[in-house]
């Protein structure tokens, strides 16, 4: 049985549900998955509110990371002597302007709407990213109140990140703008395994790729990505060979990183996602159920939450076959 | 063996762990990401805070217990071997007699099986859930009376102002 507590060990469980709240100086509030009379917060926001706003303020905090790092690739590219094309840069630079609400094309290149539905369908940010960022950050009631609008902002923010991710390992030259990789020729379910090197030495991840290389192989093509700014590219190389958006293949990608963004950023995609660790999302039927059920329901894709004792292989193959 | 769950409220965070994990203990979940499938646990354990200071709310197994003398169908016996007081839910009618004669107000009802429920120190397991759940040591779990003792102590040697006993 592939474990999945050889990645972490069962640490608090207000934590590990997502039911620990500190966006004020009042708290840490800790609200119990039972609904007890008097464990709610101070300012009395409920269980689906505090699990969506930690998603939030994570990938908040980690997009943030993402575009500072970006920022500085782009500076050492815009180098006289660096010899980068200068209009693809320009657009780079506007998706970094904070005064920047206008049309770029950029976004569109990267993420045309007939591969990305979904993304679409979540009003892609068009303009700049950095402007997109504040206004997510900014309390707007009453709509961005609501647990699922948070929920959105930050599946739409963890694209936007890995996009941001891509550029700037296309700007190192590490990556090349689109990658290459072969495909089958008819449209048929892909697992991806991915590893960002955040992890610690010896945290059982490899032998549990190896696992699950070895359970699913006859049920999907198996591709070992090195990390997750490759995904975006992938995704809109299966759009180029087959037609059709990576959310009707049933594809799933297996995200090992403690990074939120490269996780959400997949399933922003249309990947279905398996994150380890998994997510705290448990604390909320609410949003279990947007990403779960909803998400599954209207674009085909969806997280798939694996109980701690539930088997992860099985837990993939019921996805890639059903 | 003596088995007493002791609290040092100068080490507790009031982080509500202990809770939990009796919580999950009651539903016989290990891990709070399993599914419960919207079942709620009886209270056995509940943090308060009594004027800022934090309190656990648990049963402090009497010596003389009021709860298992008022109990009509003898479910509620002392235990001599642990020093605990222990219920048992097979027996119980959930007639609330020992509730209301509880001081702490250690007793609660569970309305799913109609019966009371209360701490039982966890006797199957060679630690409480919830001690193993405290992260700053707050609930400990002792074999004996050494913390009483060295609290009456204490208690003497304050009262007599430390001449001992001359």
């Amino acid at each position: 049985m592939a474990d999945q507590e050889g990645i972490r060990p069962v640490g608090c469980g207000y934590g590990l549900l997502g039911l620990c709240c500190v966006s004020c100086l009042r708290g840490p509030c800790r609200r119990s998955p039972f609904d007890d009379a008097g464990s709610g917060k101070f300012c009395g926001e409920d269980s689906d509110w505090i699990v969506a706003h930690n998603i939030m303020q994570r990938v908040s905090l980690e997009s943030l990371q993402t575009m500072a790092a970006f920022q500085n690739a782009l500076e050492q590219a815009s180098d006289p002597e660096s010899r980068k094309e200068t209009a693809r840069l320009d657009d780079m630079k506007a998706l970094l302007s904070p005064f920047s609400r206008g049309e770029n094309a950029l976004p569109d290149v990267l993420s045309p709407e007939q591969a990305f539905p979904f993304l679409h369908s979540m009003e892609v940010p068009v303009g700049s990213w950095i402007t997109t960022l504040l206004d997510a950050n900014t309390e707007r009631p009453p709509e961005m109140r609501s647990a699922e609008a948070k929920l959105v902002t930050a599946l739409r923010l963890s694209a936007m990140a890995l996009a941001a991710e891509a550029l700037t390992r296309e700007l190192a030259g590490s990556m090349p703008e689109e990658i290459d990789v072969a495909l089958p020729d008819s449209p048929s379910p892909l697992l991806l395994l991915l590893s960002d090197d955040g992890g610690l030495q010896d945290d059982g991840r490899d032998a549990l790729m190896k696992e699950i290389d070895t359970a699913c192989r006859g049920e999907a093509r198996i591709y070992r990505l090195p990390h997750a700014a490759l995904l975006p590219s992938f995704a809109r190389r299966v759009f180029a060979k087959w037609g059709i958006p990576v959310s009707m293949t049933k594809s799933i990608a297996v995200v090992f990183s403690s990074s939120m963004i490269r996780g959400l950023g997949a399933l922003a995609l249309g990947f279905s996602l398996v994150s380890l660790p998994g997510y705290p999302v448990q604390g909320s039927p609410l949003v279990e159920k947007y990403l779960a059920q909803d998400l599954k329901r209207k674009f085909g894709h969806a997280y798939l939450t694996v109980p701690p004792r539930e088997d992860l292989c099985e837990a993939i193959l019921r996805s890639l076959t059903s | 063996m003596k088995r007493v769950l002791v609290f040092h409220p100068e080490r507790c965070l009031m982080c509500l762990s202990c809770v939990l994990a009796c919580q999950l203990k009651a539903l016989g979940v290990e891990d709070p990401r399993d599914p419960i499938s919207g079942r709620k646990p009886p209270q056995r354990l509940s943090m308060v805070l009594v004027e800022g200071t934090p309190w656990a709310s648990r049963c402090r197994h009497c010596l003389q217990a009021p709860c298992a003398e008022a109990c009509i169908s003898g479910s509620i016996v002392r235990d001599e071997e642990s020093s605990a007081v222990l219920h048992h839910p097979e027996t119980c009618v959930g007639c609330g007699t020992c509730q209301l004669v509880c001081l702490f107000h250690a007793l609660s009802r569970d309305e799913k099986e109609d019966c009371m429920v209360k701490c039982n120190l966890c006797l199957e397991d060679q630690t409480p859930s919830c001690v193993i759940a405290c992260q700053t040591g707050a609930l400990a779990l002792s074999s004996g009376d050494r913390h009483a003792q060295e609290k009456k102590r204490n208690y003497a040697k304050e009262m007599t102002g430390d001449r001992g006993n001359g």
